[in-house]
């Protein structure tokens, strides 16, 4: 919200204070200034001046010498080339200091063996032209009118920019507040002044116009109007115009420069209908018909439909409602009566249509955060006083209306213990009485219990909680004192499971050599296909986002490789190599008429230079190890993973991850070269951790057996341990992979597998021949199950 | 033979302090303390003696063998201190040259400051959630006071999976959830990615990160709150941190405030980052709204209860100096291997 200092100087009186205080007060009150920009300052040192004598330069014939009054003690002397000047001229005159606004700086100086104290100013020096000055524009320097301002006067009064323009952050609670007069009261109550309210009387004319009012849809439930006759539409007055530059508005005739007045002052929309293009002299608000049509006043055509409300004469839409007019209805300079028209929306109904159309304008920002009756009353009044005072027109005394709402005063009533029990300082009821009068709520004390009228305007506030809000934020946050729960009930603090799981995962991961990611949780369905997943994987079944941002943030990641895969190919842009990454991220999977299930997903991959798919394997063993769990690896034929360098990581028969090379395939298809290789763990799957005991350090001597068994290639050495274990009994402790080989020595379709048993005793030394008889037994077996033979 | 023994002392003692080598003193152990050296010889020559002198000879004979077997002790550790002195000095090497540090994981900055506050709350005795990041429109907007026409939702523009699923906008939904199983007294964490309509750009992303606290009990006052932000704002800003409370809004606290504390970057001496003010806008906060606490059946004349809200990827660009939010989600190795 653009409120400028002069405004508000017209409802709390503000000459003796500063702009920082200023700025203070409203930040302190909720309100944050964005900006301060003060309008005069490319103007300091530029005043109005009078020439009191010219004379010619002895050491030049182009220069001309002026005495100047500028209404200090003695004239200064200037030097100026220009021809245009007079004895008795008044002239914008550059003081020594001014930096004017085409970048020149002021500074006495010798002329051709004469000082010059200061600049007499052009126009285009000012970097002013004729809409801003009358006569800016002439050859020469600029000729003041002496009605504009006296000697010594800034030159920016007398171009009506001597204003501060301040950006204040208004709240969303606070529509009121959107407006020049909402924010001088909050300033007055904040400085505890008096508000000075503005003023809303006019007369009326007898006469009246033969026009017909009328809503017929809920979402507009107040609606009034004046009609105005005997226009002369011209130009604003100076003042007004630049109060409406001041905020970024352009001037356009007097009446919707009026309208647009209001709109800032009392935050009030307005609008301004020419009776004469009125089909049936009626004004209807309504909801559109489907396909019905309008021209707004952007020149824009709009298809509209049965959701949107419009303002109709008998025949067609005349205006968005609460949005934007239409075209062919605006004031023009032949419009001679208006039609004069307040109303209020429902707040939800204009946001959506402005949603829906993409189309905003000052009204809608304000009707979207709600406008109370109240104010279309006020608005109304005050444009009315406005064109009287102007002399715009003559008001008719009639006013049309249709109101389909009761507005009730609220009476809130609470007891002022309230107020300490909930801010933990005591506030004298004296100090929170002055303080809600202040802000115009009338309050009754009876006892410890507080009565209080909320004015119309606040309906913001519903509750005593609300009032509290009041009383605290007027009287100071500052006086808020530090206390330290102490009153509270002592709990002990916990994380919930996937928080405490996310923590260690955290902690295990960053042992490795991995770097922590985040990544979007929404991705582009087109990673389906790059990750070359089949059209029936269940991966492809996404929750879906209907308004995303684009197509490429819109659905619910089901898979965590491709997001991983995005940061690799970002990376590889970026010439970045031999590292790794991870993250514990959330997958969604949808669930019929339920929230989706979201599970959390440990995620790694690695581009490093020395890893392949033992290294990886690895840190899986290693966090099973962390985990207390045993992880077992199953081959399986997910299609992002290489045909036969992947597998499922199981515990028991739970399928709780899965690990291998990413497809080449795949890699290729997110810019990537490299070999990446990838793990998956799911974490909500993964049992509990469980504490494993110690084992006591043996007392009794351990035997070796180193075995090579030749089997066909495809026997997996997984298999072959699972069936050793089975076989050994108890007095094996470990059995140890320790080497393959397939070579010239073996047939072509064999391997030797070696490995190293270590049999114990716990309770006494092993014999040899119960060391053979337990090796017998797993050859035999091994022999029996998978064809296998002795080296 | 009493002459003999010291000719052989005086001879041992020469010859040992010419010698360098460990098998020259070999030699030399041989030569006198070996099964046929001179020494032993002489011990065999004892018995040979009357036996009056023999007691003496052999004391005296003894006594030599004892300090011969000394010397050569002596010049054994010697010579092993020398060779290991020549070993050292060998292996000299110059401490100065660098090395690539030993390589091991890093956690993202987010996840620093996440954890950080996790840990201050937890030992505080609040419990930690993550919650749902898709929520239903209730629980994320209608229960924290939020109604459909409410124009705080066009603030927080949200993702739509239907129009009564939403890509959580906040974690209060977590909060709501948790007032609703369980009575006071509550202390809890709700934390995790949230959601707004936004585009990407320096200092907006429409994915970020929350951690939202929320305390509801008997007694429990704004002065509390007050003296809980300046603990975790010190705790996590350092000891000078000063706070400011100013009025604000949000739906579902009354009163509300901002949060500003002293700037990091200047420590309030006022600098670009601050604009001279010497503070910074931090965070939210407020005391819950009574009408939030009553929805979730808690009486709100029993029971009052605050709420903070922290934006954890404005705090790790505090923290770490990055002034584009986008690196956070880019993901550059080169940014998350500076992190320890």
């Amino acid at each position: 919200m653009i409120v400028t200092l002069n405004w508000l100087k017209e409802f709390v009186e503000l000459d003796d204070i500063s702009i920082k205080e200023i700025v203070e007060a409203f930040t302190f009150a909720g309100f944050e200034v964005e900006s301060v920009k003060n309008m005069a300052e490319k103007f300091d040192f530029v005043v109005v001046g009078q020439i009191d004598k010219i004379e010619k330069h002895p050491n030049a014939n182009k220069l001309q010498v002026c005495s100047i009054n500028v209404g200090q003690k003695e004239n200064l002397q200037i030097i100026t080339g220009a021809t245009n000047v007079f004895e008795g001229a008044y002239i914008p005159v550059a003081l020594d200091g001014a930096d004017l606004p085409n970048g020149v700086k002021i500074k006495t100086s010798n002329m051709r063996g004469l000082d010059s104290c200061g600049m007499l100013c052009s126009g285009e020096e000012l970097c002013i032209d004729n809409s801003v000055y009358n006569g800016a524009e002439v050859d020469g320097i600029m000729i003041l009118d002496e009605k504009d301002g006296k000697i010594g006067t800034p030159f920016a009064q007398i171009l009506g920019l001597d204003d501060v323009i301040l950006d204040v952050k208004v709240l969303a609670n606070r529509p009121d507040c959107q407006s020049v007069v909402g924010l001088a009261k909050e300033l007055s109550v904040m400085l505890n002044r008096p508000f000075k309210k503005p003023d809303l009387n006019f007369g009326t004319t007898n006469e009246n116009l033969e026009f017909y009012l009328e809503s017929e849809t809920e979402n507009c439930p107040f609606f009034i109007a004046k009609a105005i006759k005997n226009i002369k539409i011209k130009e604003s007055p100076k003042w007004l115009q630049n109060r409406l530059i001041s905020a970024g508005m352009t001037p356009k005739n007097n009446i919707v420069d009026i309208t647009n007045y209001v709109l800032l002052e009392m935050g009030q929309p307005l609008h301004a209908y020419d009776y004469e293009q009125l089909n049936g002299k009626t004004l209807i608000a309504r909801n559109a018909v489907d396909n019905e049509k309008i021209q707004i006043l952007s020149g824009d055509e709009i298809e509209l439909n049965n959701s949107m409300t419009v303002i109709a004469d008998s025949e067609k839409p005349v205006g968005l409602a609460g949005i934007m007019g239409g075209k062919d209805y605006s004031i023009s300079d032949n419009t001679t009566t208006v039609i004069l028209e307040a109303a209020t929306f429902k707040r939800e109904n204009i946001r959506r249509t402005s949603r829906s159309l993409g189309i905003s304008s000052d009204a809608c920002i304000r009707y979207g955060r709600g406008v109370e009756p109240i104010s279309c009353v006020m608005g109304l009044k005050r444009a009315l006083n406005l064109i009287e005072q102007m002399q715009v027109g003559d008001i008719c005394e009639k006013t049309y209306k249709n109101i389909n709402l009761k507005e009730d005063l609220n009476i809130i009533t609470f007891n002022y213990s309230k107020v300490e029990k909930l801010l933990g300082i005591s506030i004298p009821l004296e100090k929170s009485i002055q303080i809600l009068n202040n802000l115009d709520i009338k309050t009754k004390v009876d006892n410890n219990l507080i009565t209080c009228e909320i004015p119309l305007i606040r309906s913001d506030i519903e509750t005593s909680a609300d009032i509290i809000e009041e009383i605290a934020r007027i009287y100071g946050f500052e006086h808020f004192v530090s206390t330290h729960n102490e009153k509270t009930t002592p709990l002990a603090g916990s994380y919930e499971k996937p928080v405490a799981l996310k923590n260690m995962l955290d902690d295990i991961m960053q042992t490795t050599t991995a770097h922590e990611v985040k990544t979007f949780t929404f991705i582009s369905p087109n990673n389906y296909n790059k990750l070359l997943l089949k059209e029936d994987n269940i991966l492809r079944d996404a929750v879906k986002i209907t308004n995303p941002i684009s197509y490429d943030y819109s659905v619910m990641r089901t898979q965590m490789l491709s997001s991983l895969l995005e940061i690799i190919g970002y990376n590889q842009s970026r010439k970045n190599s031999d590292y790794a990454i991870y993250e514990v991220g959330k997958v969604f999977v949808p669930k019929q008429n339920d929230l989706p299930i979201e599970n959390n997903v440990l995620a790694y991959a690695t581009i490093e230079n020395n890893a392949d798919f033992f290294y990886v394997k690895s840190i899986t063993e290693m966090i099973a190890n962390k985990l207390g769990l045993t992880f077992t690896y199953q081959p399986n034929n997910i299609e992002f993973y290489h045909p036969h360098i992947s597998a499922n990581i199981v515990i028991g028969n739970m399928v709780v991850g899965t690990i291998g090379k990413v497809h080449p395939t795949v890699a290729k298809n997110y810019e990537i070269n490299n070999d990446i290789y990838y793990f998956e763990i799911y974490t909500e799957k993964l049992p509990p951790k469980k504490v494993k005991k110690i084992k006591q350090s043996p007392k009794y001597p351990s035997s070796t057996r180193d075995l090579a068994i030749v089997v066909n290639k495809d026997v997996l050495v997984g298999d072959l341990m699972k069936s050793i274990q089975k076989s050994a009994g108890k007095l094996c402790e470990e059995i140890q992979f320790f080497d393959i080989y397939t070579g010239e020595q073996i047939g072509a379709d064999e391997k030797s597998v070696a490995f190293r048993l270590i049999f114990r005793k716990a309770d006494s030394t092993l014999k040899q021949e119960e060391v053979n008889e337990s090796v017998n037994s797993i050859l035999s077996d091994l022999s029996k199950k998978y064809n296998a033979k002795l080296r | 033979m009493k002459n003999k023994i010291e000719t052989i002392l005086s001879e041992v003692k020469q010859k040992i302090a010419n010698i360098k080598e460990k098998n020259e003193l070999f030699h030399l152990h041989t030569e006198f303390l070996g099964k046929n050296g001179k020494i032993s010889t002489l011990l065999k020559d004892l018995k040979n003696l009357s036996a009056d002198e023999r007691p003496k000879i052999g004391e005296i004979l003894n006594k030599c063998r004892n300090e011969v077997e000394n010397l050569i002790k002596l010049k054994t550790e010697e010579i092993d201190n020398r060779i290991l002195q020549e070993k050292l000095d060998n292996e000299k090497i110059d401490v100065t040259i660098p090395v690539k540090p030993y390589k091991t994981g890093t956690a993202h900055p987010i996840s620093v400051v996440q954890r950080d506050l996790m840990k201050f709350f937890e030992s505080r005795g609040f419990e930690i959630k993550y919650g749902n990041d898709v929520e239903t429109d209730y629980y994320c907007f209608e229960a924290l006071n939020v109604p459909k026409d409410h124009p705080a939702r066009d603030a927080q523009d949200s993702f739509y999976i239907d129009p009564e699923t939403v890509l959580r906008t906040h974690t209060s939904a977590t909060q709501i959830r948790t007032m609703e199983q369980q009575k006071p007294p509550i202390k809890m964490v709700s934390t995790g990615m949230v959601y707004r309509i936004d585009d990407i750009d320096g200092t907006h992303s429409p994915i970020f990160n929350q951690l939202e606290v929320l305390v509801v009990d008997e007694n429990v006052t704004m002065c509390d709150l007050k003296g809980m932000l300046e603990d975790v704002l010190k705790f996590l800003l350092g000891e000078h941190t000063q706070i400011k409370l100013r009025p604000s809004y949000f739906p579902f606290t009354e009163p509300s405030a901002e949060v500003d504390v002293t700037c990091p970057k200047c420590a309030g001496k006022g600098c670009s980052l601050c604009k001279n003010t010497g503070f910074i806008e931090m965070l939210g906060c407020g005391m819950v709204h009574p009408k939030v606490l009553e929805r979730n059946g808690i009486d709100s004349e029993k029971y009052s209860g605050y709420a903070i809200g922290f934006g954890l990827d404005r705090m790790a660009m505090g923290r770490y100096g990055i002034d584009n939010i986008r690196e956070f989600y880019e993901n550059d190795i080169n940014m998350l291997k500076q992190l320890k």
